[in-house]
């Protein structure tokens, strides 16, 4: 099969972005690594067809990002994936998760849109204005969900391992 | 103690490189999707192209030409809801006539009925415009933008009347313009088709059609 210019360029961003965008998908899956592959597939396919799009955006990064917040978004939706959120990490967690640790845990108790907040904000180190226009919120939402979100996380790790003044954020 | 941004991140688990083959799935993926994408959009101006003679011949006249919204606008029958359907691929919807549903979408359009219309149908499946809603975000017009008074949301917009009373709204957006074509005499007023058109957003998702 002949190799375009979007071939060559699609590949170089996915030999660079991969892995980035499936540790951000883990998160956001609260460490579901099968969806989260099937996540980050989604996207790029999405991403390869819209390769003249993301090539005009002004923001790549956010619109790679969007276009991850909406896939979840979408997951969510079908009913035969909608997750079971549980207060309490089940004690026959796999290998992998409890490995990973209690982080995990703690953001399995959290809904998709709210962890979605959480990494942005935290991870990806976004202000509140770029992590609203990433998931499609207002800025009032984006700060309530990230309160929320955090109150849950001090709850289900512990002072000791976060406490407020780990979690400030500057912006 | 740790601060958050640290335990997300040993939480995501390590930095692996991706393996060629991986890429390469990858790819295979991508180029499958778009081949997809570039038959249906095909099938789908086969149909609209078709739906445009049919109006234009019913019509006796021809569809030419930006204009204002006209003085007339048809009463009210249907009503406008919040959408709580699956939303298209592409585009977010706010409202719709009330009970209407998706009736197919892809990237770049979709079209929307009421819930008893005809079922997609053919090899290519064809969808039917009459008495429903194309959308489409479309890179192959060039309303004058610049020239309108109207605006949608917040976005400069033209409004198309044709002869035969389709109504067609443009919303400007970056390199191409959001598309609301209301089927000649479906009962909504002008401003239902306007606060429709508004209520849809455009995401990321979303491939603009060329033709």
């Amino acid at each position: 099969m002949t190799t375009t210019t979007r071939d060559e360029q699609f590949r170089a961003f996915v030999t660079d972005g991969r892995p980035q965008l499936l540790r951000t998908a883990t998160l956001l899956t609260a460490g579901d690594r099968h969806l989260a592959e099937d996540l980050v597939q989604t996207v790029l396919t999405k991403l390869y067809v819209a390769w003249p799009a993301y090539q005009r955006a002004g923001n790549r990064e956010g619109y790679v990002r969007r276009m991850l917040a909406n896939a979840l978004v979408d997951e969510h939706r079908r009913p035969w994936r909608r997750e079971l959120r549980v207060a309490e990490v089940p004690e026959a967690a796999t290998a992998e998760r409890t490995e990973a640790g209690p982080v995990l845990g703690a953001l399995r108790g959290l809904p998709p849109g709210m962890r979605a907040v959480l990494v942005f904000r935290f991870l990806h180190d976004l202000t509140v204005a770029d992590t609203a226009a990433a998931l499609g919120l207002s800025e009032g939402t984006v700060k309530s969900q990230t309160s929320k979100a955090l109150d849950h996380l001090r709850r289900a790790l512990g002072p000791a391992t976060l406490s407020p003044a780990t979690t400030r954020s500057p912006r | 103690m740790t601060d958050l941004r640290t335990l997300l991140a040993d939480a995501a688990g390590p930095v692996v490189p991706t393996a060629p083959g991986t890429v390469d799935d990858d790819l295979d993926r991508g180029r499958r999707a778009l081949r997809r994408h570039r038959l249906r959009t095909r099938a789908t101006r086969g149909v609209l192209a078709a739906a445009v003679v049919a109006a234009v011949a019913v019509g006796g006249s021809t569809v030419l030409g930006w204009s204002t919204p006209p003085a007339a606008s048809p009463a009210a029958g249907l009503e406008l809801a919040a959408y709580t359907g699956d939303q298209p691929a592409g585009f977010d919807l706010a409202t719709a006539p009330a009970g209407w549903v998706v009736r197919t979408s892809d990237p770049g359009s979709f079209v929307l009925a009421p819930p008893d219309a005809p079922p997609p149908s053919g090899p290519a499946g064809a969808v039917s415009y009459v008495d429903a809603v194309a959308v489409s975000l479309s890179a192959d017009v060039a309303p004058d933008f610049a020239a309108s008074t109207l605006t949608v949301g917040d976005r400069p917009a033209v409004w198309q009347v044709a002869d035969d009373g389709t109504r067609t709204v443009y919303v400007e957006r970056d390199d191409a313009a959001l598309t609301v074509q209301v089927w000649a005499g479906l009962p909504l007023t002008d401003a239902q088709v306007v606060e429709l058109a508004a209520g849809i957003t455009v995401t990321p998702d979303a491939v603009p059609s060329f033709g």
